[in-house]
Order: structure tokens, then sequence, then C-alpha cells
């Protein structure tokens, strides 16, 4: 479905990504991890068409879209959950619902999409009415994968998403991407947290300094040394 | 009695010149909103718009007409500009489309000097005007026009704003364009649209500013354009009912300094102690960062 192949990214003279190769098949959830600076971040811009790829290409349900611009490739089905949320702060919760629904032929399509998310988020609803820049941050969490989900997304690109929460609502957005999953959407998910990244993921990515090191199924991934001892602490273990 | 009578035919025409200052303001509220540059060619647009609705009316004689010419002419090099210039220097440092914009602002002057003559042109619909007689109170149906045309368009544009689609996908590329981009919106698209609604309303601010001073110049932009960026930097950068009011405080602050005061100084210095004044008061603009 998604085939990033051997893509370079540079910010100035300073390469981001360097040759970076990773897959992404229908129904999957596979996860990205990585320090600060791994490039993690750039990678999902690289797929999202945010930055340029200077070589490599971005191959997605067969189409190499990497010279698209971003909105011609949401509109080929790539969802988008931006790190840090990135919220639009002065539109209310469902007019930043509404611009996610960008490919709604119609204001019943509109409706009937708003209730479906709603139904998954009822908090959102709650808070229809509410400018985006005042909700909690779990709550801002729930509205920028909200927003994805209006326009019905083949793949949901997931940038950090337990980013400045607290454990309790880490868990609670981690259910939410769990429910997704069980829905069967595809996502490709990118993160610090490893442990909660590893509870969802099918599988692993290890993403250092620009370059994919380790590739494994979720399994493997727990009882890999590196990964257990250090992203997970040494001491950890997994049932 | 008559004192009273007096200062509130001074607000009146304060409201009607405010609204040209609004008109003009609110095309460039959202360019400013949406590309975060100060269009001072905005100016040459509004230009533009008086010889296209001059050349029409003297063409045809239809009011009718020669709005629509200046309300198609204006979108027409709004979306030119937008197209040639904005966008292709949209990843530029934003000094840069600025000194091109204050260029092609020049240009469009020059140009229209050259083609139609350096002087004044006589502007006027025939069988519209005179005034309305109210007791003692007389207004002027002109200015009377051009506040409630301004009115009634800045509503409609704010309702587009906040009711349809294409108006949040606009204030959402104002507030987070990459973001906007990411999530399916056609930049250039919203861009173009954004472009042809602000440079009309540059059209229609240039008639009334014709009707109203019964006359049109190659350089009638350039007091209008820098009290049209005092209304914005008032209103706030990017409001569009900031803009609205913004305008016409401005425009009656000025009539009644002018009015009680010209004797201290002229009317062009009142419109930057006015916005000194507020910008002390209110930094943030009148409406901050609200549509
Ligand atoms: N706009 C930019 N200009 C210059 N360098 C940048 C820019 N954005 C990122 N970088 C650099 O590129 C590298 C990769 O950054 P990226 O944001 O992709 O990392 P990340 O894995 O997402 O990090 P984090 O976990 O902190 O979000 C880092 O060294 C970063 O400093
Ligand atoms: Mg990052």
């Amino acid at each position: 479905m998604l085939a990033v192949n051997d893509v370079h990214v540079y910010y100035g003279t300073i390469a981001a990504l360097r040759g970076v190769t990773v897959k992404v098949d229908e129904g999957e959830v596979v996860a990205v991890i990585g320090r600060n600076g791994a490039g993690k971040t750039t990678l999902i811009k690289a797929i999202m068409g945010l930055v340029n790829v200077v070589k490599g290409s971005v191959v997605f349900d067969g189409e190499d879209i990497t010279g698209l611009p971003p909105w011609e490739r949401a509109k080929l089905g790539l969802g988008y959950v931006p790190e840090g949320r990135r919220l639009f702060p002065y539109l209310t919760v469902e007019e930043n619902l509404i611009v996610g629904a960008h490919n709604a032929r119609s204001r019943e399509e509109i409706k009937k999409r708003l209730e479906e998310v709603y139904s998954l988020f009822p908090r959102l609803r709650e808070r229809r009415g509410q400018l985006a820049r005042t909700l909690s941050g779990g709550e801002a969490q729930m509205l920028a994968i909200a927003r994805s989900l209006m326009a019905r997304p083949k793949l949901i690109l997931m940038d950090e998403p337990s980013q400045g929460l607290a454990p309790i609502v880490v868990d609670e957005i981690f259910n939410k991407i769990m429910e997704l999953k069980r829905e069967g959407h595809s996502i490709l998910l990118v993160e610090q947290n490893v442990k909660k990244a590893l509870e969802v993921a099918d599988r692993v990515y290890l993403l250092e300094t620009g370059k994919i090191v380790i590739e494994l199924p979720v399994e493997e991934a727990k009882n890999h040394p590196v990964i257990r001892e250090v992203y997970l602490g040494a001491k950890q273990r997994y049932k | 009695m008559g004192a009273l009578v007096e200062g509130l035919a001074h607000i009146i025409s304060g409201l009607a010149v405010g609204s040209i200052y609004a008109a003009m303001a609110l095309g460039l509220t959202l360019v400013y909103g949406l590309l975060k540059i100060l269009h001072i060619a905005h100016a040459g647009v509004f230009v533009v718009g008086a010889y296209a609705a001059y050349i029409a009316y003297s063409a045809t004689g239809n009011i009718a007409i020669a709005v629509l010419a200046s309300i198609a002419a204006t979108s027409v090099y709004g979306v030119i500009l937008a197209k040639s210039i904005y966008l292709p220097l949209m990843d530029k440092p934003r000094h840069i489309p600025l000194m091109l914009s204050i260029a092609i602002y020049l240009l469009t002057e020059e140009v229209v000097a050259n083609v139609f003559g350096h002087y004044p042109k006589g502007f006027r619909f025939h069988g519209f005007g005179g005034s309305l007689n109210w007791g003692v109170l007389r207004i002027d149906v002109t200015g009377l026009t051009a506040i409630l045309v301004t009115l009634a368009s800045t509503l409609a544009l704010w309702l587009l704003l906040k009711r349809t689609r294409i108006g949040i996908s606009s204030q959402a590329l104002s507030q987070d364009m990459e973001t906007a981009k990411a999530l399916g919106v056609n930049v250039p698209r919203v861009v173009y649209i954004n472009f042809a609604l602000g440079s009309a309303f540059a059209g229609i601010a240039a008639i009334m500013y014709g009707l109203y001073y019964g006359s049109i110049s190659p350089y009638m932009g350039d007091v209008v354009a820098y009290k049209a960026l005092v209304v914005i930097v008032l209103g706030g950068f990017g409001s569009v009912m900031g803009a609205l009011l913004g305008g016409l405080i401005l425009g009656v602050a000025e009539e009644l300094l002018t009015a009680y005061f010209s004797y201290i100084l002229p009317r062009e210095a009142y419109a930057f102690i006015v916005l000194i004044v507020l910008l002390i008061l209110r930094p943030q603009g009148l409406l901050g960062r609200r549509v």
C-alpha cells in the first residue's frame, strides 16, 4: 500500500534521512521508533510531501507520488496526524473536523462523517462548538486523530500521538488507536514511547540518525537486545 | 441644535469615507491572513478598478455594466498577481514579495498614467447622487450608498468565511498553512478565490471613491493605500470585522478631527494620530485574532 524507497531528505546541507526504506501493507499497523532527532517527523513529512525528497521515491497504492503536492496526496487517501496536534486554534472543534473532510461531496456526507467520529470520540461531540485552542492535551490529540478520519483515509500517518501527555491520557489515546486497528485501519505510527508503540504495532522499524537500522515483526522486536536494553530499559520484560 | 446637526453630518460623512477605507482594507486583510504579506499592489488593483468602471461607463452609460467591469477587471488582475508573484514566492522571506508588491503598484500607476493621462478625470454616474433631506439634516446619497454597500458586502464576506467550506478552509490555511495543505486544502485554489474576492472589494471601493470625490486619477491609490494599512493594523491583521470597524473608526475620527481642529494638523496626519492612540490602548488591534 505504501512504499518509501531509499528516501533522502536534507535540511540545507544536513542530511535528515539517508536512504530510508519503509513499507506498510493494507490493514497493518507499522511503528517507526527512534530517539529525538532521529528523523521520524521528517519521514512522515516526506511521505506527506511537506519536505523535498532529493533522492528515492514514495509510492502509494501503486502510484509514484514523490512529486505531488500535499493536498493531492491527501486526496489519494493519506491521512495526517501531525506532531504536536497542529489544530487550527481559532476554529471550533467541528470546524476543524470539517476542514478534514476535504473529499466529502455534500453536507449530508459531512454530517454522516461527523456522527461517525463523534461516536468514536464522544468527548469531541460535547466540545463541538468550542475553539480548538481551549482543548486539553488529550482532547486535542483526539481531535487531531478525528480530523484525519474525516477524509476516510486509506492510510493514517501519526506523528507521536503520546507527546506531552500524562501516562493515563496516553493509555486512553492508544486504546483508541487499538480500536482503529481492530476496525481495519492501516496506520504508520511514529513514536518515542516505544512501549506503547509495541503494544499496537504489527511490525517495527528502528530509525537512528536518518537510517533504518532494525526491521522486525513486533514479537521479535520486543525481544531484540538493542530495543530491549536501549529503548525499553534493560530490566523491562514483556509477557 | 445647529451644532448637533453639524456634528451628526460630520459623523455620517466620516462613516462614508471610512467605509471606502474599510472596503479597501478587506482585500488587504484577506491576503495578509493567508500569505502574511502586505499586498501594497492592492492599491494598483484599486486604480485598475476605477479606470475599468470609467471606461465601461463612458462606453455604455450603464451603471451595472460599469460595476461589473470594475469587479471583473480587479478580480482578474488580483488573480494574475497571486499567480505570477505571490504563490511562486511563498517560500521566500516576506520582504521579497513586499518589495515586488510595491514595484507592481508603482508600475500600475505609471502605466495607467501613460495610457489615460496624469490628470484626474471626472467620475459620475448620471442620475445618481444628490441628497436626502430629513428636516435640517441632509444626507448625501453617494455617501449613504457607500456605507450600505460596504456593510452588506462585509456581512456577505463574513458569512462566507464562517459558513461555507471554502471559507473555513481559508481560515484554516491562514492559521496553519502546512497542516492545511496536508489535510487536503488546495492552496492555490483557496488563494485565487481570496484574491478574486479581495480585489473585487477594491473595485467596489474605487467606484465609491470616484463617486464620492467626483473624480479619479492614476495616483488615487496613494492615500487610500496607506490608510487601508492603518485600518488593518487597527482592526488586527487578518480580521474581517476588525477591518470594517477600523475603517469606520478611522473615517469618523479623521472627519471630526479635521472639522474641528484642521488648523492644527492636515487631515492625513490625523490618521496616524488615531493609529498611535489606538495601538497604545489596544496593541493587538481592535478585535485581535478573530475573523
Ligand atoms: N526545519 C529544519 N531545519 C533544519 N534542521 C531540521 C529541521 N527540522 C528537523 N531538522 C533536523 O533534522 C533531524 C531530524 O529531525 P526530525 O524532526 O525528523 O526528528 P524526530 O525523530 O521527529 O525527532 P523528535 O522525536 O524530537 O520529534 C534533526 O537533527 C533535526 O534537528
Ligand atoms: Mg518528531
